[in-house]
Order: structure tokens, then C-alpha cells, then sequence
């Protein structure tokens, strides 16, 4: 069975745009929160992880002319899936065959909002612009257009574990011989329909997220996208690619206790963490950091920390959330924090966890500060609503 | 590997639910869209939780927990659906909530049902299922994604994959594909198929022998890659006994296209019971499985009748708006 290698990745999120600039934030305790002021919501008053960039000016970035009925979500997705193209060198001849695994929660649901009053009021015009791009596929279809992806191309849409999911579908389409390269991640833009979701499920912290604290309040949503080069061994060593780390195991798994809480014990997150060792053929104690979905809500935090805690005993690995940093970026989430992985990897350091004050007494405290540390394998949850939960482990390249 | 699939399900605007009746009455719609007949809900769903739930959770479970009852499979080893627009009456009322409330307070409900993988997360409560549960949402290909997904997890060693399509269609969506002024397409419509998976298969079985999708082909290549789908299976156009297609329209230059290079079979549009809608191709499946198990096909869905009296093997052929192409194969 094929290694799944990793040789290229690219990021957006509220720390900004590409690799560099989201690690200088990491390195530099600098989070991304902040008041909204391109998302087009009533409720300016609550902290988001937004890029500071409007459409015009990512349309900009990408070289797109007309961007006003393109989805924020299609830019912010293309955005990271150019840098991970270019990190991997690449060509447009090697995209032909290539495949495109892109997870989002809402897809174009920021430029159909926007028009449906006007749909409730028989005042719009022009229903294509404003619609047709609506589906989570559409995402996809013009993602691949714009980058020339000619191969199979496959959408998902679970929820906060969205683009996990993509990475995991990206292993096993490599390591079952269907594919060769694969660009798999996710994008997801602030929406004023999320956004006024999760304030209707009162798991917004009005002020900044504070994950695996125990006076934590809930999450701030967020935006951005990610996503991985992933080749087989055989095109690695077809065009001599540099290898940059190792999808080694993954575990998806339903928690089947709620529609959107976690099960109290978090068995979601402890059979998806468990299969993920199984497939990685890794016993716990080999694992050297957790990226925990940490979100910052009382139910997430609890329920990964018992399931961390049942899993790794009391042999617990360093862990933290990067959601201070970044707001919850829903289905791109997992992507992002594979990127995170990824670069924890190649820097061999821990990123903190912001704003914890009073640790929860579950697990040992998260790790607060930038810690040196000789990191190999890399353990990164999702977990999200309808008991979604997933596992991804990075190892450094073998 | 032989992947099977052990059994079938489907709500659709005609009779199919009720396999004793199936396609027997042919229902005339009237309304901008075919709208599924819906069973009676109350004697497969706990009427408790069937009061929450939106017609495409409704549609989706009866069919899965109905697929599931008649393969004998209790807990399936993934539950995967694929829906192309998700749980669009929930997504319109939180939205139009949103715009007369003016973000002002709103209840999660609608919110909470909106998510795409709603469906696929309720047949997991339901039946208490821990293991995998994947949701596609990939346009015109929702459904051949978690098709495809459901064989390779056979081939990983998993057994008993439930694979669902189901998309529902609201006045309001209706109005609103109107006003975006289609012409491609003759009538939409809705549903919702399942299929249970299997390594093994019995007497009531049908082999899934392969399934294959592509993006953006022209008519010419559309004929040529159905040629080599079929020597990929080691079969000719002569060995193909039906092929059901999805016709967006009654003239689709497309099907033509299939037709130029497999030319003396029963040709049989899905469409017409089905209208188009993103995972509408389920119940083409689902067609397929039925007519090889009854060695029949309703008259209404034939466009050519070729000379073939019994049916071995169906090809199954979708595009959506020409960009999303899809093939499948069927064997007894």
C-alpha cells in the first residue's frame, strides 16, 4: 500500500494570507479576532476571525476581474490552493490527472444571503448571479476551473469536519491506487446565515474565544481555507518532489448522540483518534502533540478532554487549540489545523493556546507558550454537528 | 472484489416505494416541479422525532432504514449520502427568518436541520450507529461520489455500506430555479434512493460492476468514453441489454450520443419519473436494480425498445447540464 506524502500546502485565515504570515502569528501570540467589518451582519459587536481583505482585493490576489457574484468561499479557497500548488512545483500538465477533495459547510451561501431578501420582497433582478453558484459543489466546479484540475473532484460536506474529511478521502483514494495527486482541503467564509446560527445555539463567547479554560463561554466563528498536496510514492519519485511530511493515519467516526452537542463522554472523538492510531499502526504514547478542535464551547472542550483523557491515560501528549488564534473556520477548519500540524512539524514547536486563565482539571494544562519541542507525530481532531468526528495524524517525513 | 448491492429503496414523484405497486399507477403532476409521493412516514419513523424533521430527512431515512430492513443489516459499516443542495427548507426558513427578524433573536431549529449532513446524522442517532458517516455535496455528482466511496469501502475491507441520494424541492427553490431561466432543463423534481453494499451476495441480489465519473466532456467524447467504460469491464455495446439514461430535456444531444455507439437496446429515460434534481441519478440506480430483478420496465420510461427480452447487464448514464457525466454498471 502507498505512503501518502505531503508536498505542497497553502493557507488563508485570519492571521492573513499564506504560510508565512499565519506563522509569524502563531510565533508572535498574535491572534486574528476581531469585530467583523466586511461580513455584512447587524452584529458588529461580535469578535470573528476575519480576513482583512474584501473581495475585490483577494479577486485582486488571484488575477479574477468580475468577482462581485463569485463566493467569498471559492476566493479564500483558491487563495490556499495556490500556494499549496506552488510549494509542490506543480505544472499545469501534472493537473490534468490530479484530483480536487474540497470541504465546505455552506459553499456560496455568502453571496446567496445576500440577495435573498430581495428575493422575499420581488425586487431582484438577476436570480442566476445571485444563485447559481448557492450549492457547495458549485465551490468545487469553479475552483478546478480556475486551476486548470482536470480529474475527479469530490465535495464534502459534514460539517466542522468537512475538509479533515478531505484530507482523510485524499489518503485513501492514494493509498487504494485511485489517485496519484490529490489537492484536498477546505474554505469556508463568514456568513451572516452561520453567524446568526450559532447565535441562535448561544455558543458564541461575545468576547474572545477561550478554549479549554474553565470559564470558556463558546467559540468565534471564523473564515479562511487550506490545502495539502498529497501524492502517492510513485509520483513523489516520478518528478523528484521534496517531501514535507506524511499523512499517516486517519478515523472518521459518529458520535450518535446528538445533532449538534458532543456525547458528554466524547465517544465520537475517542473512536475516531483510536482508528486513526490503528491505521497509522501508532501506540498512543508515540503521538508528540494533539491540535485539538478545542473550540471553546463548555460542551466541545469537555467532551475532547475526556475522550483525550481515556485514550492517552496518563501518558497525555502536549496539547493545544489554535482557535484563539483563528476563530472556529468551520468546515476549513481541519485543513487549516492540518496546516498547523504540519508546520509544528517542520518548525518543531508547540503553538499556544491563547487566553486560558483557569485551566479545565480534565487533562494536564494545555500548552500556553511557543514550546521547542522534537515533534514527529502530529495528532489533529474535528469534531462537528450531526456527531461528525474525525482524526488526522501527521508524521515528519520518513 | 464483487461489490452487491443487497437491496433497494426509493421515494420518488411516482409510486416506488411500495415495491408491490412500483410505477404501477402513473401519476400526472400538476405544479412547477414533480413532487415525490411520500409514504405513509408514521410506520417507519418513530412518530415522535418525525414531527421535527424537514421532507428530505424524512425521505432519506424511510428509504435507508427501509434498505437496511430488507438487506438484514442492523448496523451498516457506513452510513454515506450524498445530497446536492442538502436541507434547502430548513436553510429558507432560517434565512428568512434572518431577514424578517432582522438578525434579531432566532430560533436554532432550522439552523441546527440545516446542515448538509443532517440526513446522514440522523440515520446514525436513529439507529445508533458509530462508524463512518460521510455527506457528498458535489453538484451533479453528490450521489456518484458516495457511490464511489461506498465500493472502495468495500474494497478497504468494510461491509454492508448504506449509500443514500435524497434532495428535496420547495415551492420557493422552485420559484427561484424559474427565475434563473434554465432552458436545459424540461421539469425538476426530488427524492430519495438507498442501497445497502455488500461483500456478499444471495439470490435477490444485483453485482454494482463498476461505476466511473468525469467532468466536461463534449457529445463525441461522451460516446467514446461510454465505449471505454464498457472494455474496461471487458464488455462491448453488444452486451449491454438496457440503458437508462437521465434526459434533462426530450431532446438531449448527449443521450444521442450513447445512442450513436450502443444503438439496438431498450433506451430508458429515468426522468420522466424522477425530473431533474442533483442526485436524481439514484433513482436511475435503483431502476436498474429493480428492472433486473423483475425483468421488466414500465413502458412510460421507454424511449427505444430494443429486441433483448430478458436484461443481464444496464449500463446507467447521467449528466447534469453537460458538465457532470456519469456511468454505471449493472449485472445479474
Amino acid at each position: 500500500m502507498s505512503k501518502v506524502y505531503i508536498t505542497g500546502f497553502g493557507i488563508v485565515s485570519s492571521l492573513g494570507v499564506g504560510v508565512e504570515l499565519n506563522l509569524a502569528s502563531l510565533k508572535g501570540f498574535k491572534s486574528g479576532i476581531s469585530m467583523p467589518s466586511f461580513l455584512q451582519t447587524s452584529h458588529k459587536e461580535l469578535p470573528v476571525g476575519e480576513l482583512k481583505f474584501s473581495n475585490e482585493e483577494l479577486g485582486e490576489k488571484l488575477r479574477i476581474k468580475k468577482c462581485q457574484s463569485v463566493s467569498r468561499t471559492a476566493l479564500l479557497g483558491l487563495l490556499a490552493a495556490e500556494e499549496a500548488l506552488e510549494m509542490a512545483s506543480l505544472q499545469e500538465s501534472d493537473l490534468k490527472r490530479a484530483a480536487l477533495i474540497n470541504g465546505t459547510s455552506v459553499g456560496g451561501m455568502d453571496v446567496s444571503e445576500l440577495a435573498y431578501p430581495s428575493v422575499l420582497n420581488n425586487s431582484l433582478k438577476e436570480y442566476r448571479n445571485a444563485f447559481e453558484n448557492h450549492d457547495c459543489g458549485a465551490i468545487s466546479q469553479y475552483m478546478a476551473r480556475h486551476l486548470k484540475i482536470h480529474g475527479h473532484i469530490e465535495t464534502i460536506s459534514t460539517a466542522c469536519s468537512s475538509s479533515a474529511n478531505s484530507i482523510m478521502n485524499a489518503g485513501r483514494l492514494i493509498r487504494a491506487g485511485m489517485a496519484d495527486k490529490v489537492l484536498a482541503g477546505g474554505t469556508d467564509a463568514l456568513s451572516i446565515f452561520t453567524l446568526n446560527g450559532f447565535g441562535a445555539l448561544k455558543i458564541l463567547d461575545p468576547q474572545h474565544c477561550k478554549p479549554f479554560d474553565a470559564t470558556r463561554k463558546g467559540l468565534n466563528l471564523g473564515e479562511g481555507a487550506a490545502f495539502l498536496v498529497l501524492e502517492s510514492e510513485r509520483s513523489v519519485e516520478e518528478r523528484g518532489a521534496p517531501v514535507l511530511g506524511e499523512l499517516v493515519g486517519y478515523g472518521n467516526c459518529n458520535d450518535a448522540y446528538h445533532q449538534t452537542a458532543s456525547s458528554p463522554d466524547g465517544l465520537g472523538a475517542y473512536l475516531a483518534m483510536g482508528k486513526a492510531l490503528k491505521i497509522a499502526n501508532l501506540l498512543p504514547q508515540e503521538v508528540d502533540y494533539i491540535n485539538a478542535h478545542g473550540t471553546g464551547t463548555q460542551n466541545n472542550d469537555m467532551s475532547e478532554s475526556k475522550a483525550i483523557k481515556k485514550l492517552f491515560s496518563d501518558d497525555i501528549p502536549v496539547y493545544s487549540s489554535t482557535k484563539a488564534y483563528t476563530g472556529h473556520a468551520l468546515g476549513a477548519a481541519g485543513a487549516i489545523e492540518a496546516v498547523y500540524s504540519l508546520l509544528s512539524i517542520r518548525e518543531q514547536v508547540v503553538f499556544p493556546n491563547l487566553n486560558v486563565e483557569a485551566p479545565m482539571d480534565i487533562l494536564p494544562d494545555p500548552i500556553t507558550k511557543v514550546q521547542p519541542a522534537k515533534i514527529q507525530k502530529v495528532l489533529s481532531n474535528s469534531l462537528g454537528f450531526g456527531g461528525n468526528s474525525t482524526s488526522l495524524i501527521f508524521s515528519s517525513a520518513s | 472484489m464483487k461489490v452487491y448491492i443487497n437491496s433497494t429503496s426509493s421515494i420518488s414523484p411516482q409510486q416506488s416505494f411500495d415495491k408491490e405497486e412500483y410505477l404501477k399507477d402513473w401519476a400526472s403532476h400538476e405544479g412547477t416541479y414533480l413532487k415525490a409521493q411520500e409514504p405513509i412516514y408514521k410506520d417507519i419513523i418513530n412518530p415522535r422525532l418525525l414531527r421535527r424533521m424537514s421532507r428530505i430527512i424524512k425521505m432519506g431515512v424511510a428509504t435507508s432504514l427501509t434498505a437496511l430492513k430488507e438487506a438484514g443489516v442492523e448496523k451498516p459499516g457506513a452510513i454515506i449520502v450524498g445530497t446536492g443542495l442538502g436541507c434547502i427548507q430548513d436553510t429558507e426558513k432560517f434565512l428568512s427568518d434572518i431577514v424578517t427578524s432582522e438578525e434579531g433573536i432566532l430560533s436554532p431549529t432550522a439552523f441546527i436541520q440545516s446542515t448538509h449532513n443532517t440526513v446522514a446524522g440522523q440515520i446514525a442517532l436513529l439507529i445508533g450507529c458509530n462508524e463512518d458517516n460521510f455527506t457528498y455535496v458535489n453538484r451533479g455528482h453528490s450521489f456518484e461520489n458516495a457511490l464511489m466511496d461506498g465500493v472502495l469501502r468495500i474494497k478497504e475491507g468494510s461491509n454492508n455500506i448504506l449509500v443514500a441520494g435524497a434532495d428535496e424541492m420547495t415551492d420557493e427553490v422552485a420559484a427561484i430555479i424559474k427565475a434563473m431561466d434554465y432552458d436545459q432543463v424540461d421539469v425538476w423534481g426530488e427524492g430519495a434512493s438507498a442501497f445497502v453494499l455488500s461483500v456478499e451476495g444471495s439470490e435477490t441480489s444485483v453485482e454494482l460492476v463498476g461505476t466511473r465519473s468525469l467532468n466536461n466532456l463534449s457529445e463525441e467524447e461522451v460516446s467514446g468514453e461510454a465505449i471505454e467504460f464498457l472494455s474496461h469491464h471487458n464488455l462491448t455495446s453488444e452486451d449491454i441489454d438496457v440503458v437508462i439514461v437521465g434526459m434533462n430535456k426530450e431532446e438531449d444531444s448527449y443521450i444521442q450520443a450513447i445512442k450513436a455507439v450502443i444503438p439496438d437496446t431498450t433506451l430508458v429515460n429515468f426522468k420522466r419519473v424522477t425530473g431533474e434534481f442533483l442526485t436524481a441519478v439514484a433513482f436511475g440506480y435503483q431502476l436498474g436494480v429493480n428492472a433486473l430483478l423483475t425483468q421488466s420496465i414500465n413502458d412510460h420510461l421507454i424511449i427505444d425498445k430494443g429486441e433483448k427480452t430478458s436484461f443481464k447487464k444496464i449500463l446507467v448514464y447521467n449528466h447534469y447540464f453537460g458538465f457532470n457525466h456519469s456511468f454505471g454498471l449493472l449485472s445479474k
